[in-house]
């Protein structure tokens, strides 16, 4: 009676399966549930005797629930369970496939130093890889489901003796206003639990575990959803997206360097192309002599107003970018040679462009690749076109006012009620020594995240 | 909002791309000289231009010369006579003739600063003729980058004065210019002078050396006497100002470059006998110098200048004593003394 209501509501779906044994039944979805499983657990145990009043003593699975609601029985059978009942009881066993890859290294987050492992699409998994490295009953995990359709799994993590309270609240009371039909990847949460109104990510998006854990324990709350091989670190501030994980692991003096050297890049990609056309087309006095002759006569070819020739290359770069990346690895790599040939040897053999553009061309898009953060990398593109544009309009007036336009904008970006440009603007010494720069002493946890400031007793 | 957008629109519409010039599209003057015959002005505007051949890139140069009774018109005409617009943003050289100095810069010092196109942070130089510095032939460079090369290469470049202290001495009218008074000799610049002013007339020229030592214009300065040579690698020059007379203490420190055969350095009164023949020297050229510039009423020193401040009176004429010590270096080995 039961199965023919679970078929009729199932619309007949053929991996639905049914099987009868000694008046005991057994439903179940083939799809997602393992077939060695049940044998194992269930079918196995029907067929040694010939009647059973207590199913108890006959399902041996190591995760056996009584279920009496008949919503959440069809949750169950779609969450990889077992469907078990006869006249007297009906309980679920969980009898999940293993649909999941195995724990592999990071790709988006390459790292030389640290541990070398990355989630994937198993959230139980993911939550083992967290639990393996913070053994403390104080991490807190909190599932929520989101998604009519999907009813993904999500689970809230914090540490409760050093996450702050208003943090944790805030996330839980923006995840529960989401309302949609299903949520597939995790980083769909962004636009619901981020800051809508600024191209900057205001939520960090990560696939290494350690990264994930540092977090956790200076304050932070992380969110995993099933079938997503991504966590999301709220609250995330400008500062967290210029370095990797890896800087953790090296020493201080050592690192610092390279620490002020993104900095840099970080500079020279959003403002390398409009100080090109500032110079070119604006303000040539502000570069020496020999410098203008040398850019004079590279271009003396060029038909075009080096703003139209920015612009265009630009374009072409981000072209060959975004084929590079949708272009599947093992065609080879045609798509490098022909970025090489056009750019680097056709175009200024063309007088298309000048030998100089391609330069700077090149050193804006390679400083904007040292960040490993999409996101930002997204963000950091829009910010170079408005300066380019500023820079066509007004030459280095422009630049700088654009530059101010963007600080101010930056400046006022909140991300979970905190401001965006934390440890900056407000200064706080504690945490940029934990992100900007490093020092060796790491006894402190920020004020802004937690309100158990020691990590060591002084 | 909407008043906002309007506002940005009119901005992009209105207001952009007032200033913009294409780099292609200009003519980078690199020099600049003025001379004054048969009351008309002479403006001519060397044009520095890169161009790419075989060999790499190669600098060549052209010059365009037009004339007339105002200054300013004179500049109109050359600039309206340019291929494309001239660009005076990189001028390194404003190189005047004598006789344009003689009859008075001012006029040219307020063209020039009033000028918002003008660079102003070039050499000004005095020549006799001009036209024979721009037509010095030379490899990969301008003639203006020579004479520049010149000028800084015994003097410290940031001590030459740009137009703006030369335009406000001549308005100050309590310290008179100096400078540099350049030469052709052959394909080749020789600064061995320079050109004094009282106001903003020419007056002479005057020898280059005891000019910079008084001046602290250059670092390292030589100075001969009876087969001696001496490096004064480092001076000062202190003003001790009282109410009947300003005493001039000039001290600093020398090295031997060559001696007199007679003299033997391993003696301790060698070293004395030098130093006392060198600063005597000093000494009386340095009061040369102040007895013809100040005989023709130009005060370089500001000397009248340093009275008005000190006592808030004006003194036209202020007897001096000159002090010069230019100690030697004793240190370190020297093994014999260092002979022709």
């Amino acid at each position: 009676m039961l199965y023919e209501r679970l078929k009729k509501d199932f619309n007949n779906n053929n991996d639905l399966k049914h099987k009868s044994i000694n008046n005991v039944h057994v439903v179940y979805l083939e799809s997602i549930c393992s077939s060695d499983a049940i044998n194992e657990y269930i079918l196995q145990n029907l067929t040694i005797g010939k009647e059973y009043y207590f199913l108890k003593n006959i399902v041996s699975g190591p995760n056996v629930i009584y279920v009496s609601d008949y919503n959440s029985i069809k949750d169950y059978i779609m969450g990889g369970f077992a469907l078990v009942y006869n006249d007297e009881d009906i309980l679920v066993c969980e009898c999940k496939a293993n649909l999941f890859r195995s724990v592999s290294t990071p790709t988006s987050e390459p790292s030389v130093n640290g541990p070398k492992d990355s989630f994937n699409e198993n959230i139980q998994m993911n939550l083992g890889l967290i639990r393996r490295r913070i053994r403390t009953e104080k991490l807190v995990t909190e599932e929520f489901s989101i998604g009519r359709k999907t009813k993904t799994q999500v689970s809230l993590l914090y540490v409760s003796d050093i996450a702050k309270k208003k943090h944790v609240k805030e996330v839980k009371s923006r995840l529960k206003k989401i309302d949609i039909d299903g949520l597939i990847d995790i980083e769909s949460l962004h636009s619901y639990i981020g800051n809508k109104n600024s191209t900057l990510p205001t939520l960090m998006k990560t696939e290494r575990p350690d990264k994930v854990c540092t977090s956790l324990l200076e304050g932070k709350i992380v969110l995993i959803a099933d079938n997503s091989p991504y966590a999301l670190i709220m609250p995330a501030f400008f500062a967290d997206f210029i370095n990797p994980q890896g800087d953790q692991y090296v020493k201080a003096i050592n690192i610092n360097f390279l620490k002020i050297l993104r900095f840099l890049c970080l500079i020279i990609t959003i403002t390398l192309p409009a100080l090109y056309v500032a110079v070119m087309d604006y303000n040539q006095e502000s570069i020496p002599l020999n410098l203008i002759l040398s850019l004079q006569s590279a271009r003396s070819g060029v038909p075009f107003p080096s703003a139209f020739e920015a612009i265009f290359m630009i374009i072409l770069c981000s072209i060959l970018r975004e084929s590079d990346i949708r272009f599947p690895s093992n065609y080879g790599s045609s798509i490098s040679i022909l970025g090489a040939l056009i750019l680097g040897e056709a175009a200024v053999a063309a007088n298309i462009t000048s030998p100089i553009l391609i330069i700077v061309i090149s050193v804006t898009f390679i400083s904007g690749l040292i960040f490993n953060s999409g996101d930002l990398i997204d963000g950091l593109r829009m910010y170079r076109f408005f300066l380019l544009f500023m820079a066509i309009i007004f030459g280095l007036y422009g630049l700088v006012l654009g530059l101010i336009m963007i600080l101010i904008h930056a400046l006022s970006l909140e991300t979970f009620g905190e401001p965006y440009f934390y440890p900056i603007a407000p200064f706080d010494k504690t945490y940029l020594f934990k992100t900007i720069l490093k020092n060796n002493k790491d006894n402190k946890r920020s004020k802004l995240l937690s309100n158990n400031e020691y990590k060591v007793k002084p | 909002m909407k008043k906002i957008i309007i506002l940005i629109i009119c901005l992009f519409l209105l207001t952009g791309c007032y200033d913009y010039q294409e780099l292609n599209d200009i003519n980078i003057i690199d020099g600049i000289s003025i001379d004054y015959k048969d009351d008309e002005y002479i403006v001519t505007l060397e044009m520095i231009k890169s161009s790419k051949d075989e060999s790499g890139n190669s600098i060549t140069t052209n010059t365009i010369t037009e004339k007339d009774k105002i200054l300013a018109n004179a500049f109109n005409k050359v600039i309206n006579n340019s291929s494309k617009k001239a660009y005076f943003k990189h001028v390194d050289l404003l190189l005047l003739s004598k006789s344009v100095a003689k009859k008075g810069i001012d006029d040219i010092v307020d063209y020039m600063i009033r000028d918002v196109s003008m660079s102003s942070t070039f050499f000004t130089v005095i020549t006799d003729n001009p036209e024979d510095i721009f037509n010095i032939k030379i490899e990969n460079d301008s003639p203006s980058k020579l004479v520049v090369d010149t000028i800084t290469a015994n003097v410290n470049p940031n001590s030459i004065d740009n137009i703006d202290i030369i335009a406000s001495n001549i308005v100050n009218r309590r310290i008179d210019i100096a400078l540099p008074y350049i030469e052709k000799v052959e394909e080749n610049i020789k600064v061995e002078k320079i050109a004094y002013f009282k106001d903003s007339k020419m007056i002479d020229t005057y020898d280059n050396n005891i000019y910079n030592l008084i001046m602290l214009k250059s670092n390292t300065i030589d100075f001969s006497n009876e087969n001696n040579v001496i490096n004064i690698y480092k001076s000062e020059i202190k003003y001790e100002i009282s109410k009947n007379k300003i005493k001039i203490n000039i001290n600093g420190f020398g090295k031997v470059k060559k001696v007199n055969k007679d003299l033997n350095l391993e003696e301790k009164d060698s070293y004395e006998l030098v130093e006392k023949a060198i600063n005597k020297k000093i000494k009386e050229e340095v009061e040369d110098f102040l007895k013809t510039t100040l005989d023709n009423d130009s005060d370089l020193l500001g000397l009248k200048d340093k009275y008005y401040k000190k006592y808030g009176k004006e003194k036209n004429y202020l007897p001096y004593e000159v002090d010069v010590k230019i100690t030697l270096n004793r240190n370190g080995a020297i093994y014999g003394a260092i002979h022709d």
